[in-house]
């Protein structure tokens, strides 16, 4: 049984009998729509469950019989092509890794919604480029300072896009007086 | 229909504006597709910051025309390198690499290059055939078979895309149709599971949530594992425009094949979920059937690479025609366009037919020209584009991020959309990391309020015996017997892995 798959099974249940329980307060007409969507997607869900426990029970008495050499089909050709583009490897070496990702993901979102895009964007390039793709000093800063400055000059000079500010950096520079 | 449609391929050419946004599309398109990492879908959700606020059709254009050429470039490196850009590439790498390996890596790109522009080509005509065939059809068509083909285009892409994982496939479909249900409820002004958050009184930005189930999770993956294929040789493949021009010529000399392959290929991209990889290895499948030296595939048979290619352009003309005009993507990417469709203005539908066929035949003519742009400029550069095969992932990950984090707060100018992405992508990189497929979620996503609002106007015109009009029974019965279908397959492996253990 793929343990992950499974938490997630019972999550996206947690997830559609949540929204089905915040249903029954609204009106007939509004409630239709999320039961006739979340119920099935709840009992799939619960069928699921059911299918990953037969799947561990009889895990034992299985086994995977590969495709004999010589013998591959176009299905075995495109199956093999779909895996390898939806199932990346994973696993108990890759934590750390996806953990450190996640952290640059939040910590940058967070940076933006703090401080706006024009601060976090440098910040988390030069970071990034130089800590995770091992860039030297002098490339990762280009390419930061040049990245932001194309940003700016698109979105800023060139379509008037007025970027998230950030809640801190208008404070800031209205008590340092600009 | 005559005048419609020159005039609106006339509108297209002589706009400066437009060609020049189009030149800047087939570009960024080429660009993309060949760069690891980066996929159709990722690149139309990356683009949508750009067109926004941008005149309908000049934003259409530029966002199809990318989307089009973006697997025309993605075969370069499958040929010179054997590494596939994506799924549609597999089947080319089969005949590419080996001859690239002979020294013939030019005559296959020539071709393929050339296969990929001309099956485009097709694809766009066959839509185009299809508009007069498809009218009386689809103008038959009610609020009721409207919300059972929403159903039947989840059941489809999540069949489709999940294989024997069918009830995870759905189980993402119905989450992205309950996604959709978030927001101001159209019949009782009710604020479903928005509460007093304004910001998800208009529902879940769709841009946001197709960043956050695709885009944010495959980089966390790029940044995972890194760059890994910059440690393949790059081998000198006596690359020479000679050759290449001998490829090209192999196009006509499979005319046949090519014709075949492209109607096979337009025809797969009408039902929605198939895609490119099926509509590349179907046809790879019939070359290798219809060909009088099927012993050659596999070791470099030209054929191998002409009809993969061909049907996997030839697809995006046909996956528009039920995007635009049942408002059902063809594929998931599709959807991610449909999405920024609505986002510019264009609401997919049969008035699409009856009202807005200028902007279906702009659209039509965008695709042919370009791919053919796509095919003039690759031909003379795809040997260097291929280099940009090695860029490292771990370079790209931080710029699309930042792309990312543009894209979704653009959309909506509000800041509230990046805890939501970063909600979201919690969820799309769990569907990632178990295998789930994810373009299900897309599909219900768009659907969802469409769906809501034709179940809501056909139980009031027929009430629940809407079930029982003629084209509701058949959508009926194509849900029901594709579901059964699928679960025979989902619980067949078990049965005869318990009889062979036993």
């Amino acid at each position: 049984m793929n343990n992950f798959s499974t938490w997630l099974t019972a999550l996206m249940l947690v997830i559609f009998s949540t929204m089905l329980v915040i249903a029954f307060q609204y009106p007939p007409g509004a409630r239709m729509m999320p039961f006739v969507i979340g119920v099935p997607g709840a009992l799939l869900c619960v069928l699921q469950l059911v299918l990953d426990a037969r799947s561990s029970a009889t895990a034992g008495y299985r086994f995977k019989a590969a495709p004999k050499a010589g013998k591959r089909t176009i299905e075995d050709e495109m199956a093999a092509a779909a895996a390898a583009a939806e199932a990346p490897e994973f696993g108990p070496q890759t934590v750390g890794k996806e953990l450190t990702m996640w952290t640059y993901f939040v910590t940058f979102i967070a940076g933006i919604l703090l401080f706006g895009f024009y601060i976090a964007v440098p910040v988390m390039l030069v970071t990034f480029l130089r800590r995770e793709a091992e860039a030297s000093w002098g490339r990762a800063l280009g390419l930061g300072l040049g990245g932001t400055l194309i940003l700016y000059l698109m979105f800023g000079a060139l379509l008037k896009i007025r970027l998230h500010p950030g809640f801190i950096t208008p404070t800031l520079m209205g008590a340092l007086g600009f | 229909m005559i005048d419609t449609m020159f005039g609106a391929l006339y509108g297209l050419v002589s706009s400066p504006h437009i060609m020049g946004l189009m030149l800047l599309a087939v570009v960024f398109g080429l660009l993309v597709g060949v760069t690891p990492g980066i996929g159709g879908k990722l690149s139309i959700a990356m683009a949508i910051p750009f067109v926004y606020g941008m005149d309908m059709i000049a934003g259409a254009v530029f966002l199809l025309t990318m989307h089009a050429v973006n697997g025309t470039s993605g075969q370069i490196s499958s040929i010179m390198f054997g590494i596939p850009g994506d799924g549609d590439d597999a089947a080319t790498t089969l005949d590419g690499y080996p001859l690239a390996k002979k020294g013939e890596a030019a005559r296959a790109l020539g071709a393929s290059i050339t296969a990929s522009g001309v099956g485009g080509i097709i694809g766009a005509i066959v839509f185009a055939l299809m508009i007069p065939v498809l009218e009386p059809v689809v103008l038959q068509f009610s609020p009721a078979e409207f919300f059972l083909i929403a159903l039947l285009g989840i059941s489809f892409i999540a069949f489709l895309s999940s294989g024997d994982k069918i009830v995870k496939g759905l189980i993402v479909g119905f989450w992205g149709l309950m996604l959709g249900t978030v927001g101001m409820d159209p019949q009782t002004a009710t604020p479903r599971y928005a509460g007093d958050l304004l910001f998800l009184w208009d529902g879940v930005s769709l841009v946001t949530a197709v960043l956050a189930l695709f885009a944010v999770p495959e980089m966390i993956a790029l940044g995972t594992q890194g760059g890994s294929i910059a440690s393949v040789p790059r081998e000198d493949k006596n690359f020479s425009y000679r050759q290449l021009f001998s490829g090209v010529m192999e196009v006509p000399r499979h005319w046949w094949l090519v014709v075949r392959t492209s109607i096979i290929g337009a025809v797969v991209g009408m039902i929605p979920g198939l895609g490119g990889s099926a509509a590349a290895w179907l046809c790879y499948g019939h070359a290798v059937q219809s060909s009088k030296h099927p012993e050659q595939f596999g070791k470099g048979a030209i054929e191998g690479v002409i009809a993969p290619e061909t049907a996997s352009n030839a697809k995006e003309g046909g996956s528009l025609l039920p995007t635009l005009f049942f408002g059902i993507p063809g594929s998931s990417g599709m959807a991610v366009l449909l999405g920024a469709f609505l986002i510019l203005g264009i609401q997919p539908g049969a008035f699409m037919m009856t009202d807005h066929l200028d902007v279906v035949w702009t659209l039509i003519w965008a695709l042919v020209v370009g791919n053919l742009i796509a095919v003039a400029i690759l031909l003379v550069v795809c040997r260097w584009v291929a280099v940009l095969t090695f860029v490292d992932g771990r370079y790209l990950v931080p710029f699309i991020l930042v792309f990312v984090a543009i894209g979704c707060y653009v959309s909506e100018f509000q800041w509230q959309n990046l805890i939501v992405l970063v909600l979201l992508s919690t969820l799309g990189y769990g569907f990632l990391r178990a295998g789930w497929p994810r373009a299900p979620f897309v599909i219900g996503l768009v659907l969802g309020g469409k769906a809501e609002e034709s179940l809501h106007q056909a139980l009031q015109l027929w009430g629940f015996s809407f079930f029982l009009r003629p084209i509701s029974l058949v959508l009926i019965a194509m849900i029901v017997l594709l579901m059964g279908y699928a679960l025979y397959r989902n619980l067949r492996p078990r049965v005869r892995g318990v009889q062979l253990g036993g």
